[in-house]
């Protein structure tokens, strides 16, 4: 499906949608607080762009030197080529150790690999234990937002859910009341889980460590507690020195909600005693992108979901129209350079306002490169018939100056004496909810020679 | 200072007023204006939908009618971000494309920027909702844009403020995309619709009597949401009411 | 595995993007008047809570009045002579046998002005799980120890776990919240429910 098709399915709920658009927005409004409390923001940006782009340009060094650290403190590291070797990686891990529960703290990189269905249908039980990924498994869907996974769901909705499967008091709504009632859940699943599987936020090359960024505190119960932690990263996720959590510690929360710095931040370098800490290397299409000039920035993203709270599509059109693990401006960049025809509307799901670029911490171009995409979609001939045969009769018209004289005189005039019963037709998209422009007698050049013509008389 | 006019087809087409307004107030600020019969489009549409052939030869017109002026003006932010920002990926280096790009101007930054107006004359007893169009504000810096964190500024604004009697309203998102992005009001067209409505409830509370902005493109489509709600607000591009042009009557919606 | 491992790099190599250089970390960056005002000012913002004592004996006392009445709270304190364990960390096995403790007592090493943000590290807590599975945290930092910026609290850190420091450290700021439910913040989420910073003046 189409993202128009399915936007428009969203925005028939016109109540929701304005709820959607507000709540997101609010987060968004959120952020330029957050970020205009910091004078040197724009330098921080920068900066942190610069970084990202200077581990880019050395990749396979500051991977090797990560490897090389993360072995020296008692880490074993595995590589993955793709999605389907990361999650045997995990499975025979798991299986070596005989578990049979693990709780997972948020990452969007297990949700690209589709780990949850591999590992429930060998056998293990899969718990997340971010509230909303939590929420959004128990109804069975996937997460619509990178940060905020249940940001479609309003508390009503997950009241039912929670007395469904949690037995909470029925129509209960209250959100403290049902985080509580999570927390309990949670606790008991974190205490008795098998292993605990993270995603990561950054890997410092210098020491070998990973950062682990949430506000539950989910990802530290779910690591201090199992006797086995699993880390699982692209290999984009590396930045060169410690220092550089400097910067992107000052940026990351900020432009993701708008707090200071989340509340924990932590720094996991060794296996706790006992403990046996594993780290999966994952490529999964990334080292591809690299080479590419237009669109290997895409690679430096921190998946703070700035782009998405400001974007004004991604607002009113909810995260599962994007029919991607990753949806917004970031999910229709990197979604399509991947796999062109599965995505080809995405790049097109974007007014162009720019907006995103402008919020990105790391100042990825995001929608120059929807624009670039659209080119790439329009030259491999995936552009649908509805966009392309427009464009080719304006081609044609504008490159001929007589024809397009002749035809805006015909057109107007044709607009201006059709009924309107065959101007505002099914096939005109345009007038479905909007009207024309007043059609002028005149258009600007008949009457700018008018004009000058009564001045040289 | 001798200016080649550059006006988009659909202004050409649909509001002669706003292209006699910009004559009008280029020659008001000494400008000499001409006008090449020969254009037609500037290649956006084809661009923003990935035709990158189709749109390097209308582009290429373009190039063509504009190459003599010192300098080409348009009313339009979106078409002058065409011509200084993408033309550079559709020919690569080329110096006529550089060239162009640098003597090509949106009416209120040329007033601003190269002719060095503060004020403009005149009275505008109104009060005023500014639509920021992104592609002047944020590809051409017409303004701050909300997102980023620098002094504000915004360029079109300025000019209206001098205005006598012009009070602009406060909006509660002051640069929220209007919906229009060119093909995308088409292909995209609930989103499109719904973000247009989106801005105009926000004039709507505001108090805008009258709708302005540097981009026509916006205001056909917000405006053309408005009339089809019979929405009592007026639409006008800026450079209509820095010429001092009248505020246009509703017109109902034809049946 | 070695297989995979050839095979990234080798593609990682050879697809490198363009040169870019390493911008300089040495910059003016944001710094405060008076800079433990503003780390209490951020930290109440995060839901967290500081109180500024003489000693460590009052912040014993602060601690037996927050406690009062609950006789029975099962408490484990690494700061001596603040609050008296009920459990002695060291001698649990596994790091489940905390589950049920309300209140754990702690050192932090740092605080971060800008964020409001604690450095913790788990070279003394045997099971680094107390930080997070107690009810509710009280850490204990001397007041002289805040600096202005998250750049100035990794040049703090340089060196940590180059060699045999500590495996673990966190920025802790507040107490664990979600807003997942229709953004309305949550205190409590699976963390601890409050945090109390007792800064030693």
């Amino acid at each position: 499906m189409s993202h128009a098709t399915a936007a428009r399915e969203f925005i028939a709920d016109s109540q929701r949608t304005k709820w959607h658009d507000e709540t997101i927005w609010f987060v968004r409004h959120k952020r330029d607080l957050a970020a205009a409390s910091v004078p040197e923001w724009e330098l921080l940006r920068s900066t942190a762009s610069a970084i990202k782009r200077h581990t880019l340009s050395r990749l396979d060094e500051y991977l090797e030197q990560f490897e090389q650290n993360a072995i020296r403190h008692g880490i074993k590291v595995h590589w993955a080529r793709d999605a389907a070797e990361h999650n045997e990686i995990v499975l025979k891990l798991l299986k070596e150790k005989g578990v049979t529960n693990i709780v997972k703290s948020k990452s969007m990189l297990t949700e690209e690999c589709g780990l949850n269905p591999y590992l429930e249908a060998a056998g293990i039980e899969v718990v997340d234990t971010d509230l909303g990924e939590r929420i959004v498994q128990m109804r069975k869907e996937h997460p619509s937002h990178i940060v905020l996974p249940a940001i479609h769901i309003k508390k009503e909705e997950v009241g039912e859910l929670f007395h469904e499967q949690l037995g909470t008091e029925a129509g209960a709504a209250d959100p403290n009341y049902l985080t509580e009632a999570a927390r309990n859940h949670l606790r008991d699943k974190l205490l008795n889980a098998g292993a605990g599987l993270t995603g990561v936020n950054f890997a410092i090359a210098e020491t070998g460590g990973i950062v682990v960024c949430t506000n539950e505190g989910n990802a530290d119960l779910g690591t201090a507690l199992p006797p086995i932690h699993i880390a699982s990263m692209g290999i984009e996720k590396l930045i060169p020195r410690l220092e550089h959590l400097g910067v992107f510690l000052r940026l990351l929360a900020r432009s993701a909600t708008g707090q200071p710095i989340t509340a924990y931040s932590s720094h996991f370098h060794r296996p706790r005693e006992g403990q046996e800490m594993h780290i999966i290397l994952v490529d999964n299409g990334r080292s591809g992108i690299l080479a590419d000039e237009d669109f290997n920035r895409s690679l430096n993203c921190i998946r703070c979901g700035a782009c998405l709270n400001t974007c004004p599509v991604y607002r009113r059109s909810g995260g599962h129209s994007y029919h991607a693990t990753v949806p917004g401006p970031i999910g229709s960049v990197i979604n399509p350079v991947r796999d062109p025809a599965k995505f080809e509307s995405l790049p097109f799901a974007c007014s162009l306002c720019g907006s995103c670029s402008e919020v990105c911490p790391v100042k990825i171009p995001l929608h120059h490169q929807l624009y670039a995409l659209r080119g790439v979609i329009a030259e491999r001939g995936l552009l649908p018939l509805s966009k392309r045969a427009p464009l080719w009769f304006a081609t044609a018209v504008f490159r001929r100056p007589w024809l397009y004289r002749a035809g805006g005189r015909m057109a107007r005039m044709v607009l201006r004496c059709l009924p309107r019963a065959l101007v505002y037709n099914r096939l005109n998209p345009w007038g479905r909810q909007r009207e024309l422009p007043v059609v002028p007698e005149q258009s600007f050049r008949r009457a700018y020679a008018d004009r000058q013509a009564k001045r040289s008389k | 200072m001798n200016v080649g006019l550059f006006i988009p087809c659909y202004i050409d087409q649909f509001y002669p007023r706003v292209g006699l307004a910009t004559v009008d107030l280029l020659e008001r600020f000494g400008a000499t204006v001409d006008y090449p019969e020969q254009q037609t489009c500037c290649g956006q549409p084809m661009a923003n939908t990935g035709c990158q052939d189709d749109a390097r030869v209308v582009a290429e017109h373009f190039l063509q009618t504009f190459k003599d002026y010192e300098y080409v003006v348009a009313p339009s932010g979106s078409c002058v971000a065409m011509v200084r920002h993408h033309y550079a990926g559709l020919f690569g280096t080329d110096a006529r494309v550089e060239a162009m790009a640098k003597k090509t101007f949106e009416l209120c930054e040329f007033l601003t920027d190269v002719v060095g107006v503060e004020q403009v004359e005149g009275e505008f007893p109104f009060r005023v909702g500014l639509h920021n169009a992104c592609h002047g504000l944020r590809e051409l810096r017409l303004g701050n844009p909300s997102e980023h964190m620098a002094q504000p500024f915004n360029k079109v604004a300025s000019l209206l403020a001098g205005l006598r009697g012009l009070e602009l309203v406060e909006l509660s998102r002051s640069d929220d995309c209007c919906g229009f992005g060119g093909t995308f009001a088409v292909s995209e067209e609930a989103v499109s619709c719904q973000m247009g409505n989106d801005r105009l409830a926000d004039h709507e509370s505001a108090g805008t009597q009258v709708l302005a902005s540097a981009d026509m493109s916006c205001l056909m489509h917000l405006g053309g949401l408005a009339r089809r709600q019979n929405k009592p607000l007026a639409v006008m591009h800026v450079a209509e009411i820095l010429a001092g042009y009248e505020v246009p009557q509703p017109s109902p919606a034809r049946s | 595995m070695s297989s995979s491992r050839k095979h990234i790099l080798q593609q990682v190599k050879a697809n490198r993007a363009a040169e870019f250089e390493l911008p300089s970390l040495d910059q003016d960056w944001q710094t405060f008047g008076d800079p433990l005002e503003r780390f209490c000012e951020v930290l109440t913002s995060t839901g967290g809570n500081s109180l500024r004592v003489n000693d460590l004996a009052s912040a014993n006392e602060w601690f037996e009045q927050r406690i009062s009445g609950n006789a029975d709270s099962q408490t484990i304190s690494l700061v001596e002579g603040v609050g008296r364990s009920t459990l002695e960390l060291d001698q649990l096995e596994t790091p489940q046998e905390l589950s049920g403790l309300d209140w754990a007592i702690l050192p932090a090493e740092f605080g971060v002005a800008e964020n409001g943000a604690l450095w913790v590290t788990d070279i003394n807590a045997k099971h680094r799980a107390v930080y997070y599975l107690c009810e509710h945290l009280v850490l204990v930092l001397p007041a002289s120890q805040v600096v202005h910026n998250m750049p100035q609290a990794y040049e703090r850190l340089a060196g940590f776990a180059t060699d045999d420091t500590p495996p673990f450290g966190c920025f802790i700021a507040g107490p664990s919240k979600t807003a997942d439910i229709e953004q309305s913040l949550v205190i409590g989420a699976q963390g601890p429910r409050s945090l109390d910073v007792l800064l030693i003046v």
